[in-house]
């Protein structure tokens, strides 16, 4: 019976919580980015639909729902259909392994503490960028089954673009495993906090090198060639309508979360305090996810900056500055850390 | 390479920019709860009082659409005066382009036909309510005004 | 065996990139353009037909709609060639009207430039902050005379109105407001390394191309040729007018972005000084209330903001012309795009229509 309620029921009513509130981070930040993106340019965003626009991600749901759904007469249904999937699926997987916080008593409500993850998977960061990796089958799919020039173009595009950016991604990550000497997510939140530092402080270069790969991966600008609407009108989803569209743009929006909440948890510390040995931090009250989501929220409007601000890579400087570049300061990054690691003993 | 480059200086200073607009005042109107008042010689819709017409056809000549359609006959006053009496003053305005040209054409002084009524929001479900006769000529804007305030 | 195939792209007349309706036709190999055609003729209206039909004053609002974005220019370039037809001379202070709103105009058709290049190589913000001054400047327009896009601002012999009260007052409040907005464009452009990336180097044209293809306006200054009609063939009040002609280098995108942008800052230079030296005086010459010209042959050209507009007229002795050529810039700076796009990227035929400052009323008229 222990069993039964520790392995099964308990980890799947959390999955629920969790899918739930991330599903619901998902829709709140297409508002969030168009109200902060509009702020910058000097206008209102959205502020129609419910008091400073808060409904507004409903209507765009409801409206979305209720168009009608237009597969090209000459493109093959089944791929049609299950290349948005493709892209949605593998980053709300991601967020079973990213832990929250730790063990709490939810204030007291229950008995014993839990822990605020769902599992913690000895291998977490090698599972996570191997499912970030499966979106690329979206893409392509998508741009595929579409069955036109333009389409086709972007989805190779943004495909080369994806796989160039993991690599210098990967490596940077493998810096953190250095210093946290272990591949579980919840042990390299340990290991900050035994460290007394975030890993931003020792790992910098890491940080930005992930920093930029994370934007590339997401095809956010300055690095949003693939979806421009200047050339290719949509890129790889031009030719979807109604709720698969819906789901290429939540798909975008929850790899911006799982990349945010990857890299608080690697560089920031994940629920920990800024210097979480000092002393002030006992004496305030522990809320359990303010700081993951205090962070998370950091992370997104970092992206909606970037986004208000920059003009576009062309093709080719995009690839340069992942092969030319970033894959180079990625590997003298890592000598870097261990001889950071190698001081520190 | 120099020291800003790597920095990313140029990037910095663009951030930065797009950062302090977050606290500065909106430009936007937002209309239709808070509107605009056009400037005083704006170029809006028509006022005409046929009454006071001359039927010199100045305006009919001088517009470059030709859509002002002036039909008048001659009557006696009661001094013996000839005097021009107009009997359709219709202006087209589907296919008006609000030039002001016959509005400088017009010589009847603070009688003539004026534009500048100041009214913009001529936009009507049926587009055959926008040809003007005698009547609208005088009242059409001031109705709708009274519909907006009252 | 495999055979490497050219593809054939259609940058159709629908496009959220192309300034209006034109259609491209790009050879494309791989990635790299081997060559483009334009196709135009979609906003053909039949404009220069229909001036030979109506008289000389009507034909005033017409020319309005031949470059939307800048108005005044194309109303004063005709009203020039009716002028130097008809040999009579405008009063002084309606020449300073004139040319103020001429390089007001300027202002407000280079930001609808920044506005929409910037946009095209993805830079979003720089198009919200050009429009709300451009807002300003419409304003003062409206003012002025009354319509903010389609202006007809300008008579055949003068101005139609006077300056209203307080004008200049604003006038003066814009010019302080955009010359400190105007270092917000440059901080987020000029100096930023993805911006020169996408510019540099794009769309080179050296200067005796530019001469041949009859290129005239910020293309042709960008590649280092110092030709203005404002100092080349003068007219109005520019001789007495302390300004200068920015020139580019190397006849790339970036050049001609600072061409562009220092244009602005001598703009509100010339406005300043006309504030200070307007006269008083008559706004209209007398008489010019039934036009009949004599046969004879004239051409007029100003500086518009996208080049050299002229207007040829050949007129017969009667109220209307014989037959009204325009010269549009636009028309004739886009045959240089082909040879501008050679070998360059399908990203970067954006980046070149943009830097051309093309608008398809004055190329389709």
């Amino acid at each position: 019976m222990n069993i039964l309620i520790l392995y099964i029921i308990l980890p799947a009513i959390k999955g629920i919580i969790i899918l739930s509130i991330i599903l619901f981070l998902v829709a709140y930040a297409t508002l969030i980015e168009r109200r902060v993106l509009a702020f910058m340019q000097a206008r209102l965003g959205p502020n129609i639909a419910g008091p400073e626009g808060i409904l507004q991600p409903i209507a765009d749901g409801v409206k979305l729902l209720a168009k009608e759904d237009l597969v090209p007469s000459s493109s093959q249904r089944f791929l049609h259909f299950l290349a948005p999937i493709l892209i949605l699926a593998p980053a709300l997987v991601i967020f079973g392994l990213v832990p929250f916080g730790e063990a709490g008593n939810l204030f007291g409500i229950l008995k014993q503490p839990i822990t605020l993850y769902i599992t913690d998977v000895n291998v977490a960061l090698l599972l996570v960028v191997g499912f970030a990796s499966l979106g690329v089958y979206g893409l392509i799919l998508g741009g595929w089954s579409s069955n036109s020039k333009y389409s086709f173009i972007g989805a190779l595009r943004s495909a080369a673009q994806v796989v160039s950016y993991e690599v210098p991604q990967v490596i940077a990550l493998g810096s953190i495993l250095l210093l946290a000497s272990s591949l579980s997510l919840v042990k390299i939140v340990e290991a900050q906090r035994e460290m007394g530092l975030w890993f931003i402080f020792p790992g910098f270069i890491a940080f930005f090198i992930y920093l930029v790969c994370g934007i590339a991966e997401t095809n956010r600008l300055p690095f949003d060639l693939p979806e421009a609407e200047s050339e290719l009108v949509a890129g790889y989803h031009t030719e979807y309508s109604g709720m698969k569209f819906a789901f290429f743009f939540m798909g975008e929006y929850a790899n911006m979360i799982v990349v945010s909440s990857v890299a608080t948890v690697v560089f920031l510390g994940g629920w920990l305090p800024p210097f979480p040995s000092l002393k002030i931090w006992q004496s305030l009250p522990e809320i359990p996810i303010f700081w993951f989501f205090a962070k998370v929220l950091l992370f997104l409007f970092l992206y909606i900056w970037l986004r208000a601000t920059f003009p576009r890579y062309r093709f080719d400087q995009l690839m340069d500055l992942a092969w030319k570049w970033l894959l180079p300061l990625s590997i003298l990054n890592l000598v870097l850390i261990a001889f950071i690691k190698w001081g520190l003993k | 390479m120099k020291l800003k480059d790597l920095l990313l200086y140029d990037l910095i200073i663009g951030l930065l920019t797009s950062f302090k607009y977050l606290f500065r005042k909106k430009f936007t109107v937002p209309y239709p709860y808070k509107k605009l008042e056009p400037a005083p010689r704006f170029r809006g819709f028509f006022y005409l009082n046929p009454s006071t017409c001359l039927g010199c056809n100045m305006c009919w000549k001088a517009c470059p659409i030709d859509i002002i359609y002036i039909e008048s006959h001659d009557e006696q006053t009661p001094e013996g005066k000839r005097k021009k009496v107009v009997d359709r003053f219709d202006i087209d305005l589907q296919r008006c382009m609000f030039c002001g040209l016959c509005e400088a054409a017009c010589p009847n002084g603070s009688f003539k036909l004026t534009l500048k009524t100041g009214f913009y929001e001529g936009a009507v479900y049926d587009r055959h309510q926008l040809y003007f006769d005698r009547y609208k000529l005088q009242n059409y804007v001031k109705e709708r005004k009274e519909k907006k305030n009252g | 065996m495999l055979d490497v195939q050219e593809l054939e792209l259609n940058m159709g007349p629908q496009h959220p990139a192309t300034h209006g309706v034109l259609r491209l036709i790009l050879k494309v190999d791989g990635e790299r353009i081997v060559d483009a055609k334009p196709v135009i003729g979609y906003l053909h209206r039949g404009t220069e037909k229909l001036f030979e039909n109506q008289t000389y004053p009507m034909n005033v609002p017409h020319t309005d709609r031949l470059d939307y974005i800048a108005a005044a220019t194309n109303n004063h370039a005709y009203c020039g060639a009716v002028e130097k037809l008809l040999g009579v001379e405008v009063p002084r202070r309606a020449k300073f009207i004139r040319v103020m709103l001429d390089e007001l105009q300027r202002i407000a058709s280079h930001l609808v430039w920044l506005a929409t290049h910037a946009l095209d190589i993805g830079a979003m913000t720089p198009f919200f902050y050009t429009f709300r001054e451009r807002e300003l400047i419409l304003d003062l327009f409206e003012e002025y005379c009354g319509a903010r896009l389609t202006l007809n601002c300008m008579t055949i012999g003068g101005v139609p109105e006077d300056l209203p009260e307080g004008w200049i007052d604003k006038l003066k409040e814009f010019i302080s407001i955009f010359e400190e907005k105007i270092w917000d464009y440059e901080n987020l452009l000029t100096d930023n390394r993805i911006w020169k990336k996408r510019t540099i180097g794009v769309g080179i044209i050296s200067p005796e191309d530019a001469i041949n293809y009859g290129l005239t306006g910020p293309p042709l200054r960008g590649s280092g040729i110092k030709y203005d009609v404002r100092r080349a063939i003068p007219y109005e009040v520019y001789p007495e007018l302390d300004f200068e002609i920015p020139i580019g280098k190397n006849g790339d995108t970036y050049d001609r972005y600072l061409v562009r942008m220092e244009e602005m800052r001598q703009s509100i230079r010339i406005l300043k000084q006309c504030i200070e030296k307007i006269p008083d005086g008559e706004i209209q010459t007398k008489g010019l209330k039934f036009i009949k010209p004599k046969p004879a042959e004239v051409y007029f050209s100003v500086e518009a903001p996208k080049g050299e507009l002229g207007f040829h007229i050949i007129s017969d002795g009667s109220p209307k012309p014989y037959r009204v050529r325009v010269r549009p810039p636009s028309f004739i700076n886009l045959q240089a795009l082909p040879s501008m796009v050679k070998g360059h990227l399908i990203a970067d035929v954006v980046a070149v229509i943009g830097t051309l400052d093309i608008v398809l009323g004055e190329i389709d008229r």
